[in-house]
């Protein structure tokens, strides 16, 4: 009865989505054998100890990020998974320590394996502002608005979703990037609010995934793309659990899968007096969110976008929480501490231009805050946020960082910059990467081969997320208005997406919930994507 | 965002004996450090004026024994290989800026006592009765530190700051009269050993699986113990 009336709404909404929301795109299929992460990646951050396997580690030998290592790391191509190692050449680092840095070195690993350009893997070392990059290529990842259709529709890997308003403009330039904005392309996380540049344009946000993850959403099994089918007594004992990737440890050989892979962006719109060379950059329609009083379709606007944040969520066999990397573009905001320093010695501190930090304002920029409301764009405004009645600007974002990059972290970023020479991927920061950090806590069952399915286990107490650490980290325009150290309030990856669940139902037969065999868990595998099914 | 739950491989904070299975927890983890605080005296040990520093490696083993002697809980728990917390830190700093003096006679005495560090898992993590006894008897000769431990034990379970003169003047009330308390930080606040003994958490903050509150808890074990069914 349930999978009758989901099957049914499911093609209406086909219909109905079809008919009047927009049009679909369909390219060619990609070519069999994704590229991406085949073979892995198996550079870590330290020698292997093994000559023949790649995978092992010598604890007394960093793996150099310079001249000599330059070419091959540029080139190097996905990691499936992390390696690392409590063990490092320094001996007053702390395990802690040596792990972060691996961590880090595969943020920036996988960093460059995504935007390599998407006709030339191995060309990251040439490419230019405007170079498309692989996860922008359709062969690789689909926005999310693609896969969680009007109505429940059944997603195609191969389509995309123009929008009315933008088909005619699309026609013309089959090769621009199509941006459907929702409110949460422009409202951050809790709808703690939009993020205004300097420009006083809104900040632009967008997610994606990669193959793997649609693969498990469309799987006929357990289809997840619809609120009713996710409802339906198909998914009642499903634990959702994407697939991990994984490498060949043993032999070193490269063999493997990247396996479930999501990223989020956001985008700074590049005005003519930007600098657009600073910036990877794409040329995109914009269609603007829907509003409640306005029934026409939102426009469709060609703009100029600038990347200014990059999260990486990476499930690997090891960390069935993910692994949660955030890049920034290096003038997105400033610290703390380099106000005050200019405050104690402007001359010898200025500040330089930032993204969304007014360096000349001193008196109403209230740091760290929310535009006044209502925040949603006005179509007749574009993606400028309202103007006072006398035509002044209202209101810009004046962001700052509240938690300083650590020095480790400033430190592989000077790094991997230097390597990266003249290109524009040269402007981009590591802030972070969150990973779970109670191993043998972690590991009870991902890597268990008697374990039962979910092979991800949510059901840990007190902690299922295995001690993330660090415990915050907040990206400056993903995670503006969150960042801080405050437990629950403040931005933590692991923490936060913990608490993502779907639409799925307890089954009607159920019987008593401490029996594990039995028990419901409408949990998500820490994404918050199932929840956009429609 | 953690609990201490993470860490080493052991299996077990409880000892194997004393066990009281309807509490569903050992009686010695529980009782050990208030033991410890309820027996101490004055002593006249000849002490540093401070700690060593705010944070010596030295100085923070040293610590980490007296808190895993006074509270019952395995080292290793307090203090995992693998710290993305780092409460300890945050204690040993309270501690030191509340109390240097006292502090500093306390972590002279712990080192004179010589505690074996434990090794082993399970029970076997837990610091031997033996070395308690010995610490408690050290230390019920000092007025200056009878009152501190009994703080830090509170520390450590409820991540609240009780003053030593406070606690003092509890013990000789009569009846008891109401004592104030500082969450030392909102990460001390998440951090209370308390709320994994009552297999819980606090009031606005959990890293349990959404939806946990309509599933019996897990065992004791699992808030209580590190777990070591994986590799490391």
């Amino acid at each position: 009865m349930y999978l009758n009336r989901s099957l049914a709404v499911g093609i209406v909404g086909v219909l109905v989505f079809a008919g009047s929301l927009g049009q679909a795109q369909t390219t060619p299929p990609a070519p069999a054998g994704n590229v991406l992460g085949h073979p892995c990646n198996l550079l870590h951050d330290l020698v292997p100890s093994d000559p023949n396997n790649p995978a092992t580690s010598d604890r007394n030998k960093q793996t150099p990020v310079d001249a000599t290592t330059k070419d091959k790391i540029l080139t190097s191509g996905l990691p499936c998974a992390e390696i690392i190692s409590a063990n490092g050449p320094d001996p007053t680092k702390s395990s802690i320590e040596n792990r972060q840095r691996g961590f880090d070195f595969y943020s920036w690993l996988t960093f460059i394996a995504l935007n390599s350009p998407a006709s030339n893997p191995k060309g990251i070392g040439s490419s230019k502002a405007d170079t498309p990059t692989i996860w922008e290529d359709k062969k690789n990842f689909i926005p999310l608005l693609d896969v969680m259709l009007p109505g429940g529709a059944k997603p195609n890997w191969d389509t995309r979703i123009v929008p009315p308003a933008c088909q005619s403009k699309h026609e013309a330039n089959k090769g621009v990037m199509v941006v459907k904005m929702i409110e949460e392309s422009f409202n951050q996380p809790f709808k703690t609010g939009p993020l205004i540049d300097q420009r006083n344009n809104y900040a632009i946000f967008d997610i994606l995934m990669n193959r793997a993850m649609f693969d498990y959403i469309v799987d006929d099994k357990h289809p997840l793309y619809s609120q009713a089918l996710q409802a339906s007594g198909l998914n009642s004992n499903l634990r959702i659990d994407f697939p991990p990737g994984r490498h060949d440890k043993k032999t070193g050989s490269g063999a493997g899968d990247p396996g479930s892979i999501m990223i989020k962006v956001s985008w700074k719109i590049l005005d003519p007096e930007d600098d657009n060379s600073k910036f990877h950059h794409v040329q995109a329609l914009v269609a603007m969110p829907r509003t409640p009083d306005e029934q026409s379709d939102p426009p469709c606007l060609e703009k100029t976008l600038g990347l200014v944040g990059f999260h990486v969520v990476h499930k690997t066999e090891d960390r069935p929480q993910w692994i949660w990397t955030s890049f920034e573009h290096i003038d997105n905001v400033p610290e703390q501490n380099d106000i005050d320093a200019h405050k104690a010695d402007p001359v010898a501190h200025k500040l330089k231009l930032y993204n969304f930090f007014d360096r000349a304002c001193t008196d109403n920029c209230p740091i760290n805050e929310a535009p006044p409301r209502p925040w949603d764009p006005e179509h007749k405004n574009g993606l400028k946020f309202r103007l006072k009645e006398n035509g002044g600007v209202l209101f810009n974002s004046q962001i700052v960082r509240t938690t300083p990059l650590t020095k480790a972290t400033n430190d592989i970023n000077d790094e991997f910059d230097a390597i990266l020479g003249d290109t524009v991927w040269k402007n981009y920061i590591l802030i972070g990467t969150q990973w779970p950090s109670g191993f043998p806590c972690t590991a009870d069952h991902s890597v268990r081969p008697d374990a039962p399915d979910p092979r991800t286990d949510f059901d840990k107490q007190p902690d299922m997320n295995c001690a993330p650490a660090p415990t915050f980290l907040a990206n400056s325009t993903l995670e503006t208005f969150s960042q801080g150290t405050v437990p629950q309030a403040s931005s933590s990856c692991m923490a936060c997406h913990g608490n993502a669940t779907s639409f799925l139902r307890r089954p009607k037969d159920s019987k008593d919930q401490s029996d594990s065999k039995e028990k419901f868990m409408n949990q998500s595998d820490f994404t918050f994507m199932l929840e956009k099914a429609r | 965002m953690s609990k201490s739950t993470h860490g080493e491989p052991a299996q077990t904070t409880q000892s194997a004996v004393d066990h009281d299975h309807a509490a569903g927890i050992s009686r010695r983890t529980v009782l050990a450090g208030a033991a410890a605080t309820a027996a101490a005296v004055t002593i006249g040990a000849d002490t540093p004026a401070v700690a060593q520093s705010a944070d010596s490696k030295q100085d923070m083993e040293t610590f980490v024994t007296l808190s895993a002697a006074l509270t019952g809980i395995a080292p290793k728990l307090l203090a995992p290989e693998t710290d993305s917390v780092g409460i300890k830190h945050d204690y040993f700093s309270w501690v030191n800026t509340k109390q240097p003096v006292a502090f500093a006679r306390l972590l002279q005495i712990t080192k004179t006592a010589a505690i074996q560090n434990p090794a082993g898992d399970g029970a076997d993590s837990i610091i031997k009765q033996a070395d308690v006894d010995r610490l408690v008897q050290a230390m019920e000769s000092n007025a200056d530190t009878k009152f501190l431990v009994r703080s830090i034990v509170l520390m450590w379970y409820l991540g609240s700051w009780y003053e030593p003169a406070d606690l003092k003047a509890l013990a000789g009330s009569s009846p008891p009269s109401f004592i104030g308390h500082t969450v030392i930080s909102p990460k001390a606040y998440t951090q209370g050993w308390l709320w994994h003994v009552a297999q819980a958490h606090p009031m606005g903050y959990s890293d349990m699986q959404f939806g946990y509150w309509t599933r019996k808890p897990a065992p004791i074990e699992d808030f209580i113990t590190s777990r070591s069914k994986g590799k490391t």
